[in-house]
């Protein structure tokens, strides 16, 4: 038929002719998307009546390392002391090193991305029916003066932790996506496989399941790996105290029932970030951030510059410094 | 603009949707298919526009002369300026950096005291490709076999036609040239195979690209790790070129489907290829034809005895590894394969091979030892990184989680190996014939699989970098 009309047309002048019945492609398309509609519904009805495999806590690295170390938060309770913090805490605190000393803490450092006020979240889980627990806040200059800390960081903790407020139901449509494309994917594709880890994680760790693994027998310590190049680590070394971090502090001391102790740790930054006064200038904030945290006036004063050569990055110690790090603590705390 | 973006799909749409409207006039047809690849190339980086436009420009003129004169030596001549500004477009923009970088090199190793050269230039997307599909359009132009195009617009419609403008397949002006100067009929079937190819593709890049990607990335992007896991990463490497580069062609031929055009076949399931010519009639078809029929036979083909055969397949293998990119592991890639084709064939044409006859098996098990040797040194950052990871193979201990990743390579490799064979099994002309609610089944899922796995920050395609 169309054909037939693009005959009486002029033929040099036609571009190009559709020979083709709508109603048989529609009848195609319409029927992948029925199909695709009648995929999804099933996936619903599954998630709605709880037939869905259970969502595994697994994903991208930082989801790894925040649901294991609210994992950990909620399991270890026999232990009574807690290292809570960004991510300095995670690899600056090596826990095996502290069990030598007869210290038994667990290191539930996570990502500076969190902010304070969700370390007290996992260290409120860490302190239930433990009146005479000890919290040793570990912060970072960096992480004392980034500007923002990130609310999707805070609900994968909050979700970890069994406290997600998401008060969306399965009926609405904003909803649709997460209970069908994404479930099918996190717990149905992904479920069935091992996730790589991206970077120099995946090259250390390999997987999200090992590195959960590991998480767990080192009590929450996790290897850097990078090695710290100061002539291509650049930025500014004046550290200050960013505006979020006293109403962070309150809300951190707000969560931890009364008697529980809590003390503050600043981590080291390399030798050549460090500027003239800077051990003056984290006295300081150490002080301002324990009048916020209401510590129990006994800070830890570890050494706030090491050399360059300890560092994988400006934040991170290299597995070897930070036992020794941990070794000066625990003599510290033991003395 | 990438095939796997939400900008693409858009774009896409509305492209359609304006070629439906400019239907009844070829002229403009012409015009939007031109328009809507400029549009497309521009989003990349719209300097290189120009560079587009020049060369190509060049190219036209050259072959209109070409034609238009009745003199050898001038035809010669307009024939020299082409190939000259092509390949010194892509010379100086794929190559300086390289050929400074390993002239310094060779000076330091002398001892002649030299400063190393600094240059950063940025490469043009599809350089590599549009650079030869433009230069066998003039070499066919020269030697007589199509005829010229004096209409620009179409011409450059051909030339920068955006479904296979910055990977290919490599189309000659012979094949492609034509359908734009006729009308073009689409019918249901061709609608249907074009979006049949388009799912197979996204399925390929998305659902098995994309996932071998972190895999590979993880050992490759490092030091080398030790144990099985080099062999494992190489072969997942293998897997993810093949989906990303089958997966890239598969969705330009369907794109160009639904618009009434038809492309060359790039990818005939190579991995299933039982010597490593098979595999080169299976392989980026387009480009080792390309070789063939423009280096290869000038170079006296098989035409000159073994020797020279083994010479001029070598050759050409190892200007093939160029073209990929300014780095001696594509070299190492070439000449691995060159060789490999050399050295097969003088066994097949010596008297042994009618003698000993080598099982199917191990035939195409050494096929795979050559090309995954191959993958090495493509993917490698460097020579010694490569030599380095063979090293390792031996001599270090696995990573903790090399089960791990033996399992999740497996089962990649198993998602390569089913799409291969149910591809082969059933091609289009049978999935034609099969009822209609299973081949909207069969869509169905892999739309689902597609979707599930369709990223928010999409990577590229690997040849798009060539």
């Amino acid at each position: 038929m169309a054909y037939q009309q693009h005959q009486s047309a002029t033929p040099q002048e036609v571009g190009h002719v559709y020979l083709v019945n709508p109603t048989v492609l529609s009848k195609q398309f319409a029927s992948i998307l029925l199909m695709l509609l009648g995929l999804f519904l099933i996936m619903w009805i599954a998630n709605w009546s709880g037939v869905m495999p259970k969502k595994p806590q697994l994903g991208d690295p930082d989801s790894t390392i925040i649901s294991t170390k609210a994992q950990l938060a909620t399991t270890a309770t026999e232990k009574h002391i807690a290292f809570v913090g960004d991510s300095s805490c995670l690899v600056n605190i090596h826990i095996p090193t502290m069990k030598d000393y007869g210290i038994d803490a667990v290191n539930l450092g996570t990502l500076s991305y969190l902010g304070i006020d969700s370390f007290g979240l996992l260290a409120q889980r860490f302190c239930q029916n433990k009146p005479d627990a000890e919290i040793f806040l570990v912060l970072h200059p960096e992480c004392i003066r980034m500007v923002e800390s990130s609310s999707e960081h805070r609900l994968i903790l909050m979700d970890a932790l069994g406290q997600t407020t998401d008060s969306s139901t399965l009926f609405e449509i904003g909803n649709l996506r997460k209970i069908t494309v994404d479930d099918f994917r996190s717990r149905l594709l992904d479920g069935w496989l091992p996730t790589p880890l991206k970077g120099r994680l995946g090259y250390r760790y390999g997987f999200t399941h090992n590195l959960k693994n590991e998480l767990r027998s080192t009590g929450g310590f996790m290897e850097e790996t990078a090695q710290f190049d100061a002539s291509i680590s650049h930025g500014s070394s004046e550290y200050r105290i960013a505006r979020r971090i006293q109403s962070e502090c309150t809300q951190f001391r707000s969560y931890l029932p009364k008697g529980v102790k809590v003390r503050l740790l600043v981590s080291p930054i390399p030798q050549s970030h460090s500027i003239r006064g800077h051990e003056k200038r984290v006295l300081e904030m150490q002080s301002e951030l324990e009048k916020w945290i209401k510590t129990d006036n006994s800070s830890v004063n570890m050494p706030t510059v090491l050399p360059n050569s300890s560092f994988g990055t400006v934040t991170h110690l290299l597995p070897n410094s930070a036992r020794e790090y941990t070794r000066q603590l625990c003599l510290m705390l033991t003395q | 603009m990438i095939f796997n973006s939400d900008i693409f799909l858009l774009f896409f749409s509305v492209v359609i949707l304006l070629y439906w409207l400019v239907r009844n006039n070829q002229g403009h047809r012409d015009w939007l298919i031109l328009i809507s690849s400029f549009l497309f190339y521009g989003t990349w980086d719209w300097r290189f526009l120009g560079l587009l436009v020049l060369t190509g420009g060049i190219d036209f003129v050259s072959a209109y002369k070409i034609s238009s004169s009745n003199n050898p030596a001038e035809k010669k001549r307009w024939l020299m300026l082409s190939i000259i500004s092509n390949l010194g477009t892509l010379g100086f923009f794929k190559y300086a950096g390289f050929f400074l970088e390993s002239t310094f090199h060779l000076l330091e190793m002398l001892g002649i005291p030299s400063t190393r050269p600094v240059l950063a230039i940025v490469l043009p997307a599809g350089i590599s490709f549009y650079t030869f599909q433009a230069l066998s359009y003039t070499l066919d132009v020269y030697r007589g076999q199509i005829k010229v195009e004096s209409d620009p617009v179409k011409y450059f419609a051909f030339l920068t036609f955006f479904p296979q403008l910055v990977a290919g397949p490599i189309e000659r002006a012979s094949f492609l040239l034509p359908q734009f100067r006729e009308k073009r009929f689409i019918n249901e079937s061709m609608v249907l195979r074009g979006v049949w190819y388009i799912l197979w593709g996204f399925f390929l890049k998305v659902v098995i690209a994309d996932y071998f990607a972190p895999l590979v990335d993880m050992v490759f992007n490092g030091k080398p790790l030790g144990g099985s896991v080099n062999v494992l990463a190489t072969l997942a490497f293998g897997g993810q070129i093949y989906g990303d580069f089958a997966g890239y062609s598969l969705i330009a031929i369907g794109l160009a489907n639904t618009m009434g055009f038809e492309l060359s076949r790039n990818f005939s399931h190579p991995y299933l290829a039982s010597n490593i010519q098979e595999f080169w009639r299976r392989w980026h078809q387009t480009l080792s034809t390309w070789f063939r029929d423009y280096l290869y036979i000038p170079l006296g083909g098989d035409r000159a005895g073994a020797l020279r055969t083994f010479f001029n397949i070598t050759v050409t293998f190892v200007l093939a590894g160029l073209w990929h990119g300014a780095n001696w592991t594509f070299i190492l890639w070439g000449l691995c394969h060159g060789l490999a084709l050399g050295f097969y064939r003088l066994w097949r044409t010596s008297k042994f091979s009618a003698r000993f006859q080598i099982p199917q098996i191990v035939s195409w098990g050494l096929t795979m030892l050559v090309v995954g040797l191959g993958w090495l040194f493509f993917r490698a950052t460097s020579v010694s990184h490569a030599w380095a990871m063979i090293q390792a193979v031996v001599n270090d201990q696995p990573p903790n989680w090399s089960t791990d990743y033996a399992l999740a390579v497996s089962f990649g490799l198993l998602a390569v190996w089913f799409y291969d064979v149910f591809n082969k099994k059933f091609n289009w002309e049978r999935v034609s014939a099969w009822p209609w609610l299973l081949r909207v089944f069969v869509k169905s899922i892999l739309l689902v699989f597609i979707i599930a796995r369709w990223g928010k920050e999409p990577p590229s395609f690997i040849y798009f970098q060539f």
